[in-house]
């Protein structure tokens, strides 16, 4: 792994200055609400992950979405992450410039600009992309070209999550003959996220769900092969399904990410990661029946959460608050810190700026969010500009 | 109004800097997705709200929570507001250094960081924030008194929302006697968002809540004043209620938002005001059953809010019923009569604003069709940003 380019260190150095006064304070003296990350659950979750791969015949490959952080995706790599998977052409550049080699953007990237930007950051790394879709891989052969790099292309496979993808091998071949004659392009095999599988709790029939997805996924590699264009990569999986993928055989790499970071929804997938990242917020208002935080769903994002250690009712997010039930048993006062366990931890993490690295219940660190938000075309100025 | 101070021209600055080579193309022309606001149905919505002004008694008080823009808070202080409602300490330095010189925080601060921020920030404006409890008063009260500042106080009245507030009348009177004795703290009336009234869609129904609210809320007030305590200020209303609340004689200031920058959620209550904002998204994945959109719930937040759908639809193809959306993806049915592919660029409406206004870095300025400004939005998610070190520098 190279050192972190000036990008990462700058954007540190930042919000270690903007939060600076709160290092070395305690959790209840922190202005709220605030994004907190607890170093140890975090490094016990990549060890979890990193043994229940040792001896695996398959490779792990970090994703980066639900953390956005650069400094998360180094740890990834130290535990034994071959590289990340991103989101977006943006989360791809951040990943890439924090000194990690191996980039896949695990989605569709549809525009001149993206696909310029992807060609250009394939100059400096290895990157790859999903497509599903002929326009795709004729715009990202002639980004490539005109960029004078090569960039590594998988064909997404609707395993049965029904967004983007094909869905069969009929479909994939022409794509896959498509790639493998593209200028610039070089075909690297298969990609399919059993997403559905997520959404399904029990699990023996998660199990036997993500069984049919990966029949699906190696049976199109196996059909490829068989007609010259033989899948180097193979890769699938999410947290809720990463063991039983990882020791399936055709498939070569594995993709989750919310193991690291953890949040309500995955826990109840697989609870041996514990919480890594929860939200601090105050109580601001104690009345007879409740009490109301300052932390709402512009904080924590759609799917809300539930109170770490306070076993309280939801009653109602609302953009800036959030309401719990209780009742004159219930010590907590306006003031009190307490902690929001979201159900989905990506929603609050991207709404944040910077997380609160806590260990032994101090702040010893403050790390940036990055890329933030939907738009950060500034990137691909910054590639087009050199530096 | 006094001009915009450099925070906010330098980061104006930042972002034209950043996105500013969209201007002067088509909306449908820059990367994607990225939010728009159509400069000149704000200025309809702004200037229509202006034009009923002169029938109601209250005022207005532009909250800025849903756009988090000093450039439309301006444009609101231009357009009848006399003042800047907030949600957050944050948004209340924002503005005030956008050029508002009255700015009211609708809500309880609590800890000690915010309190201390809005303590310095009453030296350079008139700040007034809510309180429901004696405690957060005392703790103002030394902030204030720490800062050399006065802080106007409403007292918040639970009017039926359930979330903040206090609960009974007494209750009122309580806290509102130990604000008046306060030093550094100025009793100037009583808050009293209906919010709850902005979760009923039926019209009927909605006047009905209001007028309950307003009701009770009045007689909290009369409560407080045959006991001798003023109260200059009765602040309340949302976009949903705006013109009943504020056509009672009694209701002194309104604090409405959303009526600036609209919804598909609010234009369900109040169609008089349009939909300025929008975002301009790419079909980045075309099957034979479904088209794949690249903004998914990490942009758009909720499909709902408290039960009732508020999710996005494409501009001329509303009929699409959703599929899922996702963290980075929305997902629509379509078959083949629908004629949209890969890389098409199409606008769409979002149901609630206010959460991809928390996301977005900018909003790009519209005026035909065509990118014309690069407006910042400030402040971004729920740190502070660097705004509570700029007033204690100070």
């Amino acid at each position: 792994m190279r050192v972190s380019a000036s990008l990462i260190t700058e954007a540190h150095d930042r919000v270690r200055s903007l939060y600076g006064p709160d290092l070395g304070r305690a959790r209840d003296d922190l202005s709220t609400p605030a994004l907190l990350l607890d170093l140890d659950a975090l490094e016990a979750n990549l060890g979890i992950m990193a043994d229940g791969m040792r001896g695996v015949p398959t490779t792990l490959r970090a994703h980066v979405k639900v953390h956005k952080s650069p400094h998360i995706a180094r740890m990834q790599v130290e535990h034994g992450a071959i590289g990340v998977g991103c989101a977006t052409v943006w989360e791809a550049i951040v990943m890439a410039r924090a000194g990690i080699d191996d980039v896949f953007v695990i989605n569709e990237v549809v525009g001149a600009e993206k696909t310029r930007a992807l060609a250009l950051l394939a100059r400096e790394a290895n990157v790859k992309v999903a497509v599903d879709d002929a326009v795709q891989i004729d715009e990202l052969s002639r980004a490539a070209v005109a960029a004078g790099s090569t960039i590594g292309v998988l064909i997404d496979v609707d395993e049965g999550m029904h967004r983007c993808g094909v869905a069969s091998a009929d479909e994939a071949l022409p794509l896959a003959r498509r790639i493998a004659d593209a200028p610039g392009l070089e075909f690297v095999g298969l990609t399919g996220y059993e997403g559905h599988c997520s959404l399904e709790f029990n699990e023996l029939t998660r199990y036997a769900l993500a069984g049919t997805a990966m029949a699906l996924l190696t049976g199109i590699a196996l059909h490829l092969a068989d007609h010259g264009l033989p899948c180097r990569i193979v890769s699938a999986a999410g947290t809720g399904t990463w063991e039983v993928t990882s020791r399936y055989p055709g498939v070569t790499e594995i993709q989750p990410g919310s193991y690291a970071t953890m949040d309500g929804h995955h826990r109840g997938l697989d609870p041996r990661f514990g919480w890594a990242v929860t939200v601090l917020a105050s109580v601001i208002s104690r009345r007879a029946d409740r009490i109301v935080l300052d932390a709402g769903s512009k904080t924590v994002g759609a799917s809300h959460g539930v109170l770490r250690d306070w076993n309280l009712e939801k009653y109602r997010f609302d953009e800036e608050h959030s309401i719990f039930l209780l009742d004159d048993t219930c010590p907590l006062n306006t003031g009190d810190r307490v902690e929001i366990l979201c159900n989905y931890t990506p929603f609050a993490i991207s709404y944040f700026e910077a997380y609160h690295v806590m260990q032994g219940g101090r702040v010893m660190d403050i790390w940036p969010v990055m890329p933030r938000g939907p738009e950060s075309r500034w990137l691909l100025d910054m590639l087009e500009r050199g530096e | 109004m006094r001009d915009p101070a450099p925070i906010i021209t330098d980061a104006h600055d930042r972002v034209r800097a950043l996105y500013g080579s969209a201007i002067g193309h088509s909306k449908y022309e820059v990367v994607t997705p990225a939010l728009v606001i159509d400069r000149d149905v704000l200025l309809a919505n702004l200037t229509y709200m202006q034009s009923r002004l002169p029938e109601l008694h209250a005022r207005l008080r532009g909250h800025v929570k849903n756009h988090k823009s000093p450039h439309i808070a301006r444009l609101q202080l231009e357009h009848g507001a006399f003042g800047i409602c907030a949600a957050t300490i944050w948004e209340a330095i924002v503005m005030v250094r956008a050029g508002a010189d009255d700015v009211l925080i609708a809500n309880q601060l609590v800890d000690p960081h915010k309190r201390r921020a809005a303590a310095l920030l009453a030296r350079e404006a008139n700040v007034i924030v809510n309180v429901d409890d004696v405690g957060d008063a005392e703790a103002l009260s030394a902030a204030a008194v720490n800062a050399g500042s006065t802080l106007g106080i409403l007292v918040e009245v639970d009017t039926g929302m359930h979330r903040a507030g206090v609960d009974t009348p007494a209750e009122a009177l309580a806290v509102a006697r130990r604000v008046q004795d306060l030093p550094g703290l100025r009793m100037d009336g009583l808050s009293g968002y209906e919010g709850h009234c902005s979760m009923e869609m039926d019209h009927e129904q909605r006047h009905a809540k209001q007028a309950e609210a307003m009701r009770y809320f009045v007689e909290v007030a009369d409560l407080l004043e045959a006991n001798g305590i003023p109260c200059p200020i009765l602040s309340a209303a949302g976009t949903a209620t705006a013109f009943w609340t504020g056509a009672n004689p009694r209701i002194t200031e309104l604090q409405l938002g959303s009526y600036a920058a609209m919804d598909d959620y609010h234009f369900l209550m109040e169609p008089r005001f349009k939909k300025a904002t929008s975002a301009v998204v790419t079909v980045i994945s075309r099957r034979r059953d479904r088209l794949v959109l690249n903004l998914g719930k990490k942009t758009f937040g909720a499909a709902d809010v408290g039960g009732i759908p508020a999710y996005p639809r494409i501009v001329g193809y509303e009929g699409l019923t959703p599929y899922r959306f996702d963290e980075e993806h929305a997902t629509y049915e379509a078959d083949d009569s629908c004629p949209l592919k890969v890389g098409d660029v199409v606008d769409f409406h979002l149901g609630y604003t206010p959460f991809a206004v928390n996301y977005f870095d900018a909003y790009h300025v519209v005026e035909g069709g065509t990118v014309v400004d690069i407006w910042p939005i400030m402040p971004r998610g729920p740190l502070h940003g660097g705004l509570l070190n700029l007033l204690d520098d100070r």
